[in-house]
């Protein structure tokens, strides 16, 4: 399903920050929000309603794998981690952003 | 990547419910994670609850949208459609079963029909390119022969001559007395060498005919068919080699042919070459007996060979006087061998597409009246954000689920229906005995299904998606729209099924009395007990320069014949009336006024028989005599003509004692006699007797010329036929007496088998098979369209009567009577009744002349016919209406009043 209209920009934005997060190793949907928050120092706080279906569109496309575990509060919780085809990605979306905002940069500085 | 996503999806549809449970559990674990962190912060249990819901933001629409990414939407949602339509055909069986049954009826009737005209017209023939095969014909139009067989000598000159040709072949039909063991009487076929290799063919065993062995003396060879091979020989593979006795020669066997081969028909059980003596009278010019096959060259049409042919006959017209006045033709092969049937089949094919129409329509009146009471319902989920394309696909959804139905119980019906006309149909439907459904009969039933879904399905969806919302949901608004213009496509449906059945019945009722009439038609002599057969004598034991073996031994085999018990007279003749057998023509000359040129000189049909004849078959003497056992060889000559023939050549005088002769002037062939003395010998004509159908009852009495078989010893004389049909009166049940007749036969000559032994009721009936096929199809059909449309206007009268029960219900408060609200409602049926009957009354006169080729004896506007039709209709047409006005009639007003 397409998501339209303003989310575009930040769903593909919320995948990278996605896939950062988890280069790092696996966790959980709850730790990885908790994670962005933090490092983000609360400038991005992740629309829970966002990430769980951001989650899911990353698996379809095999960037990301899941598997059942237990987390730290003794609970069964699901843990994604990072396939080899997602860090291929990741790389690919990191590198696309570097140059976005450089981009930007420059005309903000030029124009 | 893709495929991945497509694994994923299919699995969480498949593992429905554990996929639910896990991200149930998975939002669940955030959800308390994020609650702990609030209570980490020193937020009491109950807030930090609030505030993780709230964050989250509504799991239900987060789930919703996880199982977006995750699922396959449209696949799901036909599914709870599918389910949906399930429950609500559960609840209304009686409508689902009505509605599947008469789509079944549609499709099934309509595939069964089409896989016999694909079996019988559109398959290609088992032979290498079978599309560029071509029949060829000779003619003489001017003779009024529109279709005779070729003589070899031509048949060579096309060989040699045609431009257009990879090869020519002939072939021509001789069956075959094989003996040795059980003497067996099989259908053969002689053809020339090179028609397996024309029709790109090899044998399975062995070999087929080399080119050599058409010469005489090398000709004794055999090609047996598979079924032959089997049943006599064992299916022995040492059977090359062997030898078989047929018609008294030994033929070395060569070759077996595969198992589903056939040519040309496929009763032929052995190939023979095509091999004359030199001097053999077969061979001439003038015996034109011989059938055409032959291959186009790359880039040849058939219209080209067909000039070339002509072109070719026109040539020989002139160099041969026998030839003088030939014509030849060329057509498709496959054409020539099912064109006798084309038109019959087509018009059964537009029957059915009638038929298959009807029901549609049936089915879609059902549904509209189904739908429009679902208005209500339908508007309720518009209102709950249902899209209109969305409420289209649900409804849409039924539609499939009928025709799949429909479609299932249709293709189990229509096997049925194809194994049922394979053994009921006529026997002489070429092709038929093959016909099975098939792959392009498949994509005729998917595709009507289709096209049927389409019809009753979209359009009453459509329709429902422009409902109008606020209308059906007003308080007190009935949950059935009186929609006038709903209202009236469903009359012009039913007015339209009405026309298309009546249609129907009237073409069956054309063909019921085109069957009376043939029943009533005048044979010409009396069929009732008699036993008929036919007895081949072979030419080695009985060969043509020795005529006096087979006169004596048909002369013995009468005189045999009638001394058995229950027999009371036996005649052989070399045709077999109604069933059409034997028989030839030759030329005619009246010794006293001959014609002047061979191209005019008449043809007429050569009967030799024997004296008892007559008298067994019953047929009446107008003037003169018949035979007597004293018309031998000795005396003078003698002839009886028929009255046809009478009529033809002495329409003015008394043709008895006239001098004739079958065969042209001596002057007018001068130079092809066969000895310059030649006479034809000259007959006197003794007696004129009554007109026989000669083959079925349909085709009209030819000129007959007989003269007694025994006189066939006489010089010159045509030799007496080693092959006759006999026919014999009986007393009691002709077949009882099969036995002791074959006896007789055996005890004259112990090797010689009898053949085709039947009755002639059976000929008789044999000859109306067409017709009673015919009209049983076309009697189901519209026996099917009349249910249909009876069932089609009861459902209108019905759902008319529910529309109108508020204002019916305030009519009989007001004072009407119950018979005045049976009038009402009786008044709308007999009027879309009437209106279907007219227009089916103009549709039938400008459609039934299609049929004309199968009719007879009756114009294909017959008054009566139409009139019958008409009433039978309008009477079913009251019927279906009354029912429901009926009920109309008996409702208690208050009751009616009362609710809404």
């Amino acid at each position: 399903m397409k998501r339209h209209s303003r989310l575009d920009l930040l769903q593909g934005t919320l995948d990278l920050l996605i896939l950062r997060t988890l280069e790092t190793g696996p966790r959980h949907g709850w730790a990885i929000s908790d994670r962005i928050q933090q490092i983000s120092r609360d400038v991005l706080q992740v629309n829970q309603g966002s990430l769980y279906p951001a989650l899911h569109r990353l698996e379809h496309r095999g960037w990301i794998k899941a598997e059942w575990g237990i987390s730290e509060l003794g609970r069964r919780a699901r843990f994604y981690r990072l396939t080899t085809s997602g860090r291929k990605q990741l790389e690919r979306e990191t590198d696309t952003w570097a140059r976005f905002t450089a981009a930007i940069g420059r005309v903000l500085e030029m124009a | 990547m893709k495929w991945h996503d497509i694994w994923l999806r299919l699995k969480a549809l498949v593992l429905h419910g554990r996929a639910e449970r896990e991200l149930d559990e998975e939002l669940r674990a955030h959800i308390d994670f994020e609650i702990e962190r609030y209570v980490c912060r020193g937020v009491p249990r109950e807030e930090a609850q609030r505030e993780a819901m709230k964050a989250f933001g509504g799991a239900a629409r987060v789930a919703e949208e996880c199982r977006d990414e995750r699922g396959i939407r449209w696949l799901e949602d036909f599914g709870k459609d599918l389910r949906f339509a399930c429950r609500q055909f559960r609840k209304q069986k009686s409508f689902f079963a009505l509605a599947a049954l008469t789509l079944a009826l549609g499709i099934g009737a309509s595939t069964a029909i089409f896989s016999v005209v694909n079996g019988v017209l559109l398959r290609p023939l088992p032979y290498r390119h079978p599309d560029r095969l071509v029949s060829l014909g000779c003619a003489e139009p001017s003779r009024g022969v529109r279709q005779m067989g070729f003589a070899l000598p031509d048949l060579d000159a096309v060989a040699e001559r045609n431009h257009s040709f990879e090869s020519v072949a002939g072939y021509f039909f001789r069956d075959v007395n094989v003996t040795g063991g059980t003497p067996e009487n099989v259908p053969g076929v002689h053809v020339s060498a090179n028609l397996f290799s024309l029709l790109g063919a090899s044998a399975a065993l062995g070999r087929t005919f080399s080119r050599s062995e058409e010469r005489f003396g090398n000709h004794r060879v055999v090609v047996l068919s598979d079924a032959l091979w089997r049943r006599r020989f064992g299916a022995r593979l040492t059977v090359l080699g062997e030898t078989a006795r047929l018609n008294g020669e030994l033929y070395r066997i060569i070759g077996v042919m595969p198992p589903h081969f056939q040519f040309p028909a496929r009763f032929v059980q052995l190939w023979m070459p095509i091999s004359f003596a030199l001097k053999d009278d077969m061979a001439t010019r003038d015996n034109h007996f011989i059938s055409a096959i032959a291959r186009l060259k790359r880039g040849v049409s058939v219209a080209q060979s067909r000039t070339d042919v002509k072109s070719i006959a026109r040539q020989l017209d002139k160099e041969f006087s026998e030839n003088a006045g030939l014509d030849m033709d060329a057509s498709d092969y496959l054409t020539s061998v099912v064109g006798e049937v084309r038109p019959a089949l087509v018009i059964l094919l537009g029957a059915v597409g009638v038929v298959l129409l009807i029901a549609c329509v049936n089915v879609a009146n059902l549904l509209l009246s189904r739908a429009s009471a679902r208005q209500r319902e339908l508007s309720i989920r518009t209102a709950l954000g249902a899209s209109r394309g969305r409420v289209v696909r649900q409804v849409m959804t039924e539609a499939i689920l009928l025709g799949t139905a429909g479609a299932g119980l249709g293709v189990a019906l229509s096997a049925w229906l194809v194994q049922l006309i394979r053994a009921f149909g006529p026997g002489d439907i070429p092709r038929l005995e093959t016909t099975s459904i098939d792959v392009r009969v498949l994509v005729f039933t998917a595709g009507s299904t289709l096209v049927s879904v389409f019809l009753f399905g979209l359009a009453p969806a459509m329709d429902l998606a422009r409902v109008q919302i606020s209308e059906s949901l007003k308080e007190g608004g009935r949950s059935l729209s009186a929609g006038a213009r709903a209202m009236w496509s469903r009359d012009i449906l039913v007015v339209a099924e009405v026309t298309l059945s009546l249609v129907l019945v009237i073409a069956a009722g054309l063909l019921l009395r085109t069957l009376e009439r043939l029943q009533h038609v005048d044979p010409g002599f009396q069929p009732d007990h008699l036993l008929t057969m036919a007895v081949s004598l072979p030419e080695t034991k009985y060969p043509q320069n020795e005529p006096a073996k087979a006169a004596r031994f048909y002369d013995e085999l009468m005189k045999r014949l009638e001394q058995i018990p229950g027999v009371r007279v036996a005649g052989a003749s070399t045709a077999m009336p109604i069933a059409g057998w034997g028989g030839w023509g030759k030329y005619f000359t009246v010794e006293e006024h001959p014609a002047s040129r061979l191209a005019d000189v008449p043809l007429i049909q050569y009967r030799e028989v024997t004296s008892h004849y007559l008298r067994a078959l019953g047929i009446p003497v107008l003037n003169g005599r018949f035979f007597t056992d004293g018309d031998a060889a000795e005396r003078p000559l003698v002839a009886v003509i028929n009255e046809s023939a009478r009529r033809r050549f002495f329409p003015n005088e008394n043709p008895l004692g006239k001098r004739v002769y079958p065969g042209p002037p001596e002057f007018t062939i001068r130079n092809l006699l066969p000895s310059p003395d030649f006479r034809t010998p000259r007959l006197t004509i003794v007696g004129v007797i009554g007109d026989v159908k000669q083959s079925g009852l349909r085709q009209p009495a030819e000129p007959e010329l007989f003269v007694p078989h025994l006189q066939g010893t006489a010089k010159d004389n045509e030799a007496s036929s080693p092959y006759m049909h006999l026919v014999i009166k009986t007393d009691t049940d002709p077949l009882r007496l099969v036995n002791a007749a074959r006896a007789v036969v055996q005890s004259i000559d112990p090797d010689q088998p009898i053949t085709h032994v039947t009755t002639m009721d059976h000929w008789l009936e044999k000859s109306l098979s067409p017709q009673r096929f015919q009209l049983s199809l076309f009697g189901a059909f519209a026996g099917i369209a009349l249910a249909l449309a009876a069932v089609g206007i009861y459902g209108v009268i019905s759902y008319s009567v529910r529309l109108r029960m508020h204002e019916m219900g305030i009519r009989m408060a007001l004072g009407a009577g119950a018979a005045d609200v049976l009038g009402i409602i009786l008044k709308h049926g007999l009027k879309l009744g009437g209106a279907g009957v007219a227009l089916g009354i103009a549709l039938a006169l400008g459609v039934t002349h299609l049929m004309s080729s199968l009719l007879f004896g009756v114009k294909a506007t017959d008054a009566l016919t139409f009139a019958g039709a008409s009433f039978v209709l309008m009477l079913v047409i009251a019927l279906a209406s009354l029912a429901p006005s009926w009920r109309a009639a008996r409702t208690d007003p208050l009751r009616v009043l009362r609710t809404e």
